[in-house]
């Protein structure tokens, strides 16, 4: 069976919440996503009869939630266990250049995204239920939008999600980060006072977006990272506007290809961020659609920013790249978990038994990504995904002034909110909160044990407290 | 005039704070949208575009 959105969605319709009577595009549908966030429930959500802004009935249906549960989202890509994501992403993503599987082309006429063509003025994003997420989004946002671009010397291809503000049926600006590779494509086109092609696409089974959102080299096409996750070749076809210098995946649900014009800005923005703040207006560059694309019954995806939707597939990528680049340096790391509290900004590493000085290392390793923060080194009897055991290994394992570093002036992100005027490097915080070394291998450490009951008579209390109803006794 | 010279420890924000010219509403944008020769901003507010020097206001950190 070839992987695509609806394949996935057939396959889990018990993990989705549908919803048949009309919702806004309008605030409503994220509004869902918080209510469910807070709820610690997340199911993909699917909204059969989206409302446009103005009131008209959208022309397509709506999926968003896809990421948001750190258990399916292992299950989908065939992961034992959320908690082995780190290791098992590294493995499928990062295996060292010219690993992955090869995408396969097909014709056109056997891509089911071509089924639709709307080219020049037929071109209408305006009929998409792009959502406006969050008070202060100025308008309509395509946020799952895939946007690859060549890079023009290589000819090598780059994917990643960015936002797109839709202004007009065939005008939105377009948002490629400033350290991204897409932005580095764009400059280079720019530079030689020519026009970036790009193509969006939207919607496409979890693995294959999981894949494509691999954190790679420059140029690296993220097509075999993305068959990599998918366990299969994904299928690309030659864009209608750009042929075969600009490939999309053939089993998308809608491609948006156009180009973004030499030196033209606009302002875009602002717009509810990863960090749960919303992000300043910025000058972005706009991009004139040439054509859309779709499937004979589309179904539009959304990811909802600053969401555990956005987040929590985001942060199982990094731990897969904090996980490959670690490792290399740290033998004795065992995971990694990003936390959806720290945003993109927090790491825990776990280590076994680590040599004198390698958790430092480790440390000092994640510190060099540009997204993390405050990284925390931990022991292996410890559960990086409970908090509560995280921070009672921070208290009682970290002598602050030995065990903590600050290094400054490393490259951050300008959208941490934390920032002082002027600032353009950050400053990160390095925690070894592991326990001392043994003076032999198998003996204990030289610390106080850990209190602990004996299994039997935790047996005992958990027979005990078989079968009693705890729903009226106090939770905090 | 010279910068104040700020105490290491003291805590200040980055962010710009623009007043629309016709709603009045209140909307943050990045320095490069408030520098000379910069796009014209939008009110997320009213979607009125105006250049920074049109802002009604603009509060600096």
């Amino acid at each position: 069976m070839t992987l695509s959105l609806r394949s996935f969605l057939a396959a889990h319709e018990a993990e989705t919440l549908r919803l048949a009577e009309p919702v806004s595009v309008v605030h409503a549908v994220t509004a869902l996503q918080h209510a469910l966030d807070a709820a610690g429930r997340f199911p993909v959500i699917c909204i059969d009869k989206p409302l446009l802004a103005d009131g008209r009935p959208a022309a397509l249906p709506l999926v968003t939630n896809l990421g948001a549960s750190r258990d399916l989202t292992a299950r989908v890509l065939g992961f034992p266990s959320h908690r082995e994501a780190a290791r098992h992403y590294a493995a499928a993503a990062h295996a060292g250049a010219g690993a992955g599987i090869e995408p396969v082309i097909v014709a056109p006429e056997s891509a089911p995204v071509r089924a639709i063509v709307a080219a020049g003025a037929a071109a209408d994003l305006t009929i998409l239920p792009a959502l406006v997420q969050h008070a202060l989004d100025p308008g309509p946002y395509l946020t799952a939008a895939h946007a690859t671009t060549v890079d023009p010397e290589s000819g090598i291809d780059n994917t990643a999600i960015q936002r797109c503000w839709i202004k007009g049926p065939r005008l939105m600006s377009w948002f490629p980060y400033p350290a991204s590779h897409n932005m580095r494509n764009l400059r280079k086109y720019w530079a030689k006072g020519e026009a970036c092609p790009v193509a969006f696409w939207i919607g496409h089974h979890p693995a294959v977006l999981m894949g494509a959102q691999a954190k790679l080299g420059y140029p690296e096409s993220h097509w075999r990272s993305a068959g990599s996750l998918a366990k299969a070749p994904v299928r690309l076809v030659p864009s209608l506007t750009f042929g075969e210098r600009l490939m999309v995946p053939a089993d998308a649900e809608i491609v948006i290809e156009g180009a973004a014009p030499p030196g033209r800005l606009e302002a875009d923005g602002p717009f509810g961020e990863y960090t749960s703040y919303s992000g300043p207006q910025v000058a972005a560059p706009v991009v004139e659609v040439a054509a859309v694309t779709r499937r004979r019954d589309a179904v539009y995806h959304d990811i909802g920013s600053g969401l555990a939707d956005a987040l929590v597939a985001d942060n199982i990528v990094n731990e897969g790249k904090l996980y490959a680049a670690v490792k290399r340096l740290a033998p004795s790391l065992v995971n990694v978990h990003v936390p959806v509290s720290g945003r993109r900004f927090h790491a825990y590493l776990q280590l076994d038994r680590p040599a004198p000085g390698e958790a430092r290392d480790a440390v000092q390793a994640a510190l060099a990504d540009r997204r993390t923060k405050a990284v925390f080194a931990f022991d292996a009897d410890i559960d990086i995904f409970d908090e509560r055991h995280v921070l009672w290994a921070v208290a009682t394992r970290v002598q602050w002034a030995r065990d903590s570093w600050v290094v400054a002036g490393l490259s951050g992100s300008s959208l941490d909110p934390s920032w002082g005027p002027g600032q353009r490097t950050t400053s990160k915080i390095g925690v070894d909160a592991t326990l001392p070394p043994a003076a032999a291998r198998d003996a204990p450490p030289p610390t106080p044990p850990v209190i602990r009951v004996p299994d039997l008579a935790r047996a005992e209390a958990l027979s005990l407290l078989s079968g009693k109803d705890m729903s009226k006794w106090p939770s905090a | 005039m010279a910068e104040r010279l700020i105490p290491p420890g003291e805590k200040r924000g980055a962010t710009i704070w623009v007043r629309c010219p016709g709603c009045a509403g209140w909307f943050h944008a990045a320095p490069e949208l408030v520098a000379p020769d910069a796009p014209r901003l939008c009110c997320p507010h009213c979607r009125r575009e105006f250049a920074a020097d049109e802002a009604a206001a603009i509060a600096r950190p």
